[in-house]
């Protein structure tokens, strides 16, 4: 019964896609232009990209149910089919002997792929956000006001198909949707083929992609980076079919794909500028109008994501840009940090730039560190270069080129994958422009060679670098026979965390986490340190008790003869470009008397004004920090009714060594006075007990009822030891465990 | 469409530049007991009022305090061997000048350690190792400072006898 409700699923999600598709091709005369292979792919890809608008707009509509989805699904798929297809299609060359030789390669692999695919999700973020997200829409009837998951205002219309999928299959459709895209990729480089008399090469490229290690975890599980090859590689090929008939019809399926590349991931942004490029460079003068056609296309895909992410959180393209769109949800040092990480994975190159040397063999063979490896074949890569001699060449390495950029910015491998459809095509090509005879042995030698190197069983034998790859075809899990819950709980160590979290936290209550769980197994919301800028506030809360240089230690004292103030401001004077500018608590004095704020007080922080309440709520466990690196000229003022004061006491943690400040104050109507430098203090012995239960406290503040450590973890569960040694001096109390795992209530 | 997308944000982020907030209504409570002292007090530190518990005045020149006839400072430790007590003090001229000699009595856990006399005024420091028997692990300890003949208060003000700069203990190398 599982089985057919995932089969159903997949099964409806792409018969609605490409049924609107077709309704596409056919209306804007598309159709007549496109062989029988041709108008499968482009219907599933343009019906794909519609149907992600339609769930999109159901969910901001709160619409998401089952039964919408069922209904809506059935009215766009007869719509679609009831129009009657004009025209036969186009004839292209039949497949050649040489080309059905990847047959039986390609069907191997997809008796791997298609085990995992229909087996239960397993995959980090598959299980993690990217599933976990779709499940929580589909609880919550659509979008809602998250403003605490970065992966929330990420572009997701694969996430919207998914979530078509999951509503009626859960999440073994999903996935099985990726994998569906996956294998139209391969029938997409077939039809190229034909199409463009490079068949033999394509098969070959086809088994090049389809095996190598990195695309069949990516695409047997509900990431995206198989779905955006298949679109970007759509846009490529919709463009030089069009360069081939010159004809205005397939100005919005060019739009369609290369917007949808948008939506599905924001590195998709490329395919928009190379579409337009590429119609420019052709065009020349004339270029206007198909580019505003495109354009125009490609914004139904590319403007809802912006606006939905203004609406939530100010900046569109959130969770990026952060400097340029100031908000109060993500932190302009994330952004760094973040950024930081994605080029540097396990620290490579972290402090020698010629540890990217290592890159090549990395990405190729061993995988550990970049998470995944598209198999020791690409290290030839260079030997593509002879598809230069050839025009069709010369534009298939410049989509490579281009679609390869986004992993200077996130050198994770499967980053590469929509640049490897073309660079496999590319190093095909090299090996068909040999002699004949040469040919078919080499390619039968290089493709059988990637094949056999590449199946699991035998990169177990090679590789031993644990990197992200399938190991079987566990089709027991697949058609379940081994229950799903019992094949999670031994495959997946998240998926007992998560079932702790659902027994023992109540609906509706929330939980923080230094690390992410597996949210697509919990219908709990766990808020994750790093995912957002309150998230990193908790977390600063937590540490400063734990860490030694975030405890307000330091004590930076001006005085002045006693008079009436209106307002005074410290102005931070130095740059740094890793430490940030904080404030624990600003004391305010007459004479010995301290005056206590008052809400009437306003404060002005520049950056980040939104957390200025923190240095004045008279708590050591918060501070206002700037969250941005040292900048001359950040300042943090604060303004009064006329009040007599004669001294200001900042109490500032150490983590900022180079920070210094200078104090201004302004009489009532007068102008501001700069004044000397301060005293400095040291407080060896801040209330560091106290500041436990302050930190714990704040996290009820924000809403939040349970706190999750992992004592094994790494990164911000360092606070994890800390808690354990005595949760009653945080003011919590365990509430389970599992493994290093502990779950606890907060009891303030 | 880019563009527009730039000015938007732009615009937006002009909008937000003045946000003003306010100090919360209430000011967070640091329960008293959470308030464990440390093993070691300058005077002019600035939670130094939290190791007072009687006899020790407003802080002067930003580096000393006056003490009455009796001082009394709560010292957290953790352990209580291999320490050394340390005091930095001044006897005023004021107080020899008008009482002639007096006598300084250091006492912990209310039992005396140690008794000194001094006929001149000045500055003073004593570091010296700590009797373990007369102190408790991991619990407050109470460390006395007395003079015999304090000056009177003026106008009724209290009673003023030596001067502290600090005090306290430390591990021993």
């Amino acid at each position: 019964m599982p089985v057919l409700a995932i089969l159903l699923g997949c099964g409806l999600t792409l018969a609605v896609a490409c049924a609107l598709g077709r309704w596409l091709l056919i209306r804007c005369q598309a159709w007549e232009l496109l062989s029988r292979g041709e108008r499968g792919v482009f219907s599933l890809g343009m019906g794909a990209a519609l149907l992600s608008n339609v769930v999109f707009l159901l969910c901001a509509a709160q619409l998401a149910y089952w039964p919408v989805f069922l209904g809506v699904g059935a009215a766009l798929t007869v719509a679609g089919w009831w129009r009657r297809a004009p025209g036969a299609p186009v004839t292209l060359e039949a497949g050649g002997p040489s080309a059905w030789l990847a047959a039986p390669v390609l069907l191997c692999y997809g008796y791997l792929y298609l085990a995992n695919a229909l087996a239960p999700e397993i995959s980090p973020d598959g299980a993690g956000y990217h599933l976990g997200l779709v499940s929580r829409y589909l609880r919550e009837r659509g979008f809602s006001h998250i403003t605490t998951h970065l992966y929330a205002m990420l572009s997701q219309g694969m996430e919207m198909l998914y979530l078509y999928a999951f509503a009626l299959g859960r999440h073994s459709a999903a996935k099985l949707l990726h994998f569906a895209l996956l294998a139209a990729t391969v029938a997409a480089m077939i039809s190229f083929g034909r199409r463009f008399q490079v068949l033999p090469a394509a098969a070959t490229a086809a088994v090049f992609y389809f095996c190598s290690p990195v695309v069949g975890a990516d695409g047997a599980s509900t990431y995206n980076d198989c779905a955006l090859a298949f679109f970007l590689f759509l846009t490529f090929y919709l463009l030089l079919i069009w360069d081939q008939t010159r004809s205005p019809a397939l100005w919005a399926p060019i739009g369609v794909a290369a917007g949808f590349c948008f939506s599905i991931k924001y590195t998709g942004f490329l395919a928009l500028p190379f579409a337009l490029g590429f119609l420019a460079w052709k065009l020349r003068r004339e270029w206007l109008g198909p580019a505003a056609a495109v354009t125009a296309a490609a914004s139904l895909f590319v403007i809802p994501w912006l606006v939905k992410n203004a609406i939530i959180s100010g900046n569109p393209v959130a969770p990026f840009f952060n400097q340029l769109f100031p908000n109060p949800y993500f932190h302009v040092s994330f952004e760094r940090i973040y950024l930081f990480f994605m080029r540097h994975y396990g620290g490579l190159a972290e402090h020698d730039w010629r540890e990217y040397l290592r890159l090549p063999w990395e990405v190729a063979v061993a995988g550990g560190a970049l998470q995944g490896l598209v198999g020791p074949l690409f290290l030839l890569a260079p030997a593509g270069l002879a598809a230069l001699r050839r025009p069709l060449g010369r534009l298939i390495w410049l989509a490579a080129v281009i679609f390869a950029l986004p992993w200077l910015s996130n050198i994770g491998t499967r980053f590469l994958i929509p640049s490897l459809v073309f660079v496999s095509l590319s190093m095909a090509m090299a090996i068909w422009e040999t002699p004949r005879r040469a040919a078919l042995p080499l390619a039968i030698l290089v493709a059988g060679g990637h094949a056999v190197g590449s199946w699991p069983s035998v990169i177990a034998r090679w590789n031993h670098r644990q990197p992200w790859r399938l190991h079987d075809a566990p089709w027991r899990a697949a058609l379940r026979r081994e229950p799903e819950a019992e094949y999670l709980a031994r495959t997946l160590p998240g998926y007992n965390v998560a079932k702790m979290i659902e027994q023992q936290v109540p609906a509706g209550k929330r939980v923080f986490a230094p690390e992410g769980v597996s949210e697509a197994y919990c219908e709990r919301e766990v808020v994750v340190s790093y995912q957002c800028a309150e998230c990193e506030l908790l977390m600063d809360h937590l540490l400063t008790p734990v860490v030694h240089d975030f405890a307000p230690q330091w004590i930076f004292r001006w005085e002045w003869p006693e008079q009436e103030l209106a307002a005074l401001r410290l102005i931070q004077t130095r740059a740094d470009p890793v430490e940030m500018w904080s404030l624990h608590e600003l004391l305010l004095f007459a004479g010995a008397e301290r005056r206590t704020p008052l809400p009437a007080w306003k404060i002005r922080a520049r950056p980040n004004p939104w957390d200025g309440a923190l240095a004045m709520d008279g708590s050591p466990a918060t501070r206002w920090r700037s969250w941005q690196s040292l900048e001359p000229g950040m300042r943090f003022q604060v303004d009064f009714p006329a009040l007599r004061l004669s001294a200001l006491e900042a109490q500032c943690s150490s983590d900022q060594q180079q920070m210094a400040m200078e104090l201004e104050i302004r009489g009532p109507g007068g102008d501001w006075k700069r004044l000397p430098a301060p005293v400095k203090q040291t407080d060896p012995q801040p209330p560091r007990e106290a500041m436990k239960r302050l930190a714990a406290g704040e996290l009820r503040r924000h809403g939040i009822d349970y706190l999750l450590t992992d004592l094994g973890g790494q990164g911000m569960n360092l606070i994890g030891p800390h808690i354990a040694q005595d949760p009653g001096a945080w003011g919590l109390e365990e509430v389970g465990r599992y493994g290093p795992f502990r779950l606890y209530a907060v009891v303030q | 469409m880019r563009a527009a997308i730039v000015s938007c944000g732009l615009l937006l982020a002009g909008c937000r530049s003045d946000i003003a907030v306010s100090p919360p209504a209430e000011q967070q409570k640091i329960p008293p007991q959470l308030l464990a002292a440390g093993s070691f007090v300058q005077m002019n530190q600035t939670n130094a009022a939290r190791y007072f518990v009687s006899g020790i005045y407003g802080l002067e020149d930003n580096a000393w305090r006056w003490a009455g006839r009796q001082a009394i400072v709560k010292l957290r430790l953790k352990e209580t061997e291999k320490l050394k007590f340390q005091m930095k003090y001044a006897v005023p001229r004021q107080v020899i000048d008008r009482n002639g000699p007096v006598r300084l009595r250091i006492l912990f856990n209310e039992k005396l350690w140690e008794e000194l006399r001094y006929s001149t005024d000045g500055i003073f420091e004593i570091d010296k190792p700590a009797p373990a028997r007369l102190l408790k692990p991991d619990a407050d300890n109470l460390v006395t400072i007395e003079i015999d003949k304090p000056l009177p208060g003026e106008n009724g003000g209290p009673e003023m006898g030596f001067i502290l700069v600090h005090v306290g203990f430390q591990p021993t190398p």
